[in-house]
């Protein structure tokens, strides 16, 4: 057969031949230059050395990556070993630093990514990539992924203390909200920018540590209070649902109460007294700014719209919605001019609308103008 | 400390899956040597040589999770040299001549005409063999060594025991990846390594 050979070759190595072609391609390279080479063996050892050296040094970069993940680790099975101390001596310890420590780390979650399940043992699950099904199974429990964005704790009630003491964290990202449904049956909802870390065994306490945003609907159970630990309030459950909005870059908590009843205390307040905090009613919120607790009335089914994908605000400052905006929609929030006035907004959207409809919406309740650069919002007059 | 050099092909490939650097190394040592000769033979260069060899182990590393779906490893070798020095004879204006005139050559008077996969296959399988019997002895040895056989259970075992957490650690991710894939071969032999 007639062929042009740099042209064959080229469709060889495009994987354009037809399967004659390959195969001409392929014998013939076999049967190509077959004849005694003039190299020595020792050139060619020498030559493999070089190469071993060179891919050694990239080698040498893997490993380094390796001892570093080994020690963090570590470095997060002392955090949780922290966290368990903290566990079994609850009164006294959770007004002391370790608590400040383990909050203030969460803090530090980064706002883009994944949603991460981090066991006691240091152990991470990508929680977006997992398939459905069980995730895990250890320390006397089940992990299962239900489906998208629902995680189910189930108590395997082997070993009961297997798990005691023992804790995994939940971290959101920007733009996710997940459901998690703990061991004891309580249902958490998880919004955008938030992490948990909770008991995965609530043999003694039922004692969290939330910073960011969440929606909880908590078992009834008497004999063991339910305390939801943010940095500025603690919060005390007996069978309730509430809404907790503790976000890092905001100033104030914000704990909503729908149904039951709930004791708000300051961490910050002394020993002292015997603190008994605020005890809050349905359609209350407290609001904490670190220095003491406020109750206001509210609209509790606006507080939880986010829950079901709606975007609600009222009497909020411009910069507090786009916080919220940001976490929504995973985007970064830059003004180019200064905003003065406090403008107080307030509407609605539904979340599973597109980020240009909400800064349109925004636009027109407002005087600012919003324009979209990747991934970054730029604000101005 | 488990010798690597008693691993067969086939084990190596699947414990560099799992990330395993010692077989990463045990497969180098095992091949390389084949490999930059096979590279000299058909490129006649040193320098152009040892780069494709080079880039040869260095993706086989980066890929070793995601993009590596071989399970033959001298097929793979093997393959993946000759696509790129064919790159290379597709591309290169100074030799050409004499590659152009040998393919057009054999491209009339060669036999080439069946063109069924698994004659193919076998066909690259011999060459391979081939090329491995015309290695200096003390090359030749260390597939000798490999080609004896599995460990006996009793020694895998007992090396198990002893050998560093790495090795449980990869056996865990190995089995990770066995659970994307569904073939009982490799879930069988996994049952039994790591018994």
């Amino acid at each position: 057969m007639q062929i042009e050979p740099q042209d064959l070759l080229r469709k060889y190595v495009k994987g354009e031949c037809i399967e004659s072609e390959k195969a001409l391609v392929e014998r013939w390279y076999m049967q190509f230059n077959e004849l005694e080479t003039d190299i020595t063996q020792h050139r060619i050892v020498e030559l493999g050395e070089e190469i071993r050296s060179a891919l050694s040094l990239r080698a040498a970069e893997v490993r380094t990556k390796r001892l570093w993940l080994v020690r963090t680790a570590v470095a997060a099975v002392f955090a949780s070993l922290l966290g368990t101390v903290w566990f079994f001596f609850p009164d006294a310890v959770w007004r002391k630093d370790p608590v400040k420590e383990q909050l203030s780390s969460m803090n530090t979650a980064p706002g883009a990514g994944k949603a991460v399940l981090t066991t006691a043992g240091g152990k991470k699950i990508d929680l977006d990539g997992a398939d459905k099904g069980v995730l895990l199974v250890e320390d006397g429990i089940q992990v299962i992924k239900l489906e998208d964005n629902k995680i189910l704790y189930k108590d395997m009630n082997r070993a009961p203390e297997s798990g005691a003491g023992l804790q995994h964290k939940i971290t959101i990202p920007n733009g996710a909200q997940y459901q998690i449904v703990l061991s004891d049956d309580t249902k958490v909802w998880l919004d955008a920018a938030t992490t948990l870390i909770f008991p995965i065994d609530f043999a003694e306490m039922r004692s969290l540590s939330l910073s960011g945003e969440a929606y909880f609907e908590v078992f009834k159970d008497k004999v063991h209070p339910f305390v939801v630990l943010t940095e500025k309030q603690r919060i005390e459950v007996l069978g309730t649902h509430f809404n907790v909005s503790a976000y890092a870059d905001e100033k104030m908590v914000r704990t909503t109460l729908l149904e039951g009843t709930l004791r708000i205390m300051d961490p910050a307040a002394g020993q002292s007294a015997q603190q008994s905090g605020i005890l809050l009613k349905p359609g209350e919120q407290a609001v904490s700014s670190g220095s003491g607790i406020r109750v206001e009335r509210v609209d509790g089914q606006e507080t939880v719209a986010w829950m079901k994908g709606e975007f609600v605000f009222r009497n909020e400052r411009l910069e507090h919605i786009m916080l919220k905006v940001a976490r929504w929609y995973d985007v970064e929030v830059e003004y180019r001019d200064k905003l003065t006035g406090s403008e107080v907004l307030g509407g609605s959207i539904a979340s599973n609308a597109k980020l240009g409809d909400v800064l349109k919406m925004l636009e027109m309740i407002s005087d600012v103008h919003f324009r979209i650069s990747g991934k970054k919002v730029i604000v101005t007059r | 400390m488990i010798d690597y050099k008693r691993y067969n092909d086939e084990e190596l490939l699947i414990l560099l899956k799992a990330s395993d650097h010692r077989a990463y190394t045990e497969i180098y040592d095992r091949y390389h040597y084949l490999m930059l000769s096979h590279a000299y033979k058909k490129l006649r260069d040193e320098e152009q040589a040892k780069d494709v060899i080079q880039e040869l182990f260095a993706n086989l590393w980066m890929r070793r999770e995601n993009d590596l779906k071989a399970t033959n490893l001298a097929g793979y070798l093997y393959t993946s040299t000759r696509n790129r020095i064919l790159d290379i004879f597709a591309h290169q204006k100074v030799r050409s001549d004499y590659v152009d005139s040998s393919l057009r050559d054999f491209a009339l008077h060669g036999s080439y005409k069946n063109t069924d996969h698994l004659i193919l296959e076998k066909e690259l399988r011999d060459y391979i063999e081939k090329e491995i019997q015309a290695l200096p002895k003390k090359m030749r040895e260390i597939f000798e060594l490999s080609r004896k056989g599995h460990y006996t259970h009793k020694e895998i075992a007992a090396q198990l025991n002893t050998s560093e957490h790495n090795v449980s650690k990869q056996v865990s991710n190995a089995i990770k990846i066995l659970k994307k894939k569904t073939d009982i071969f490799i879930i069988i032999y996994f049952i039994y390594n790591s018994l």
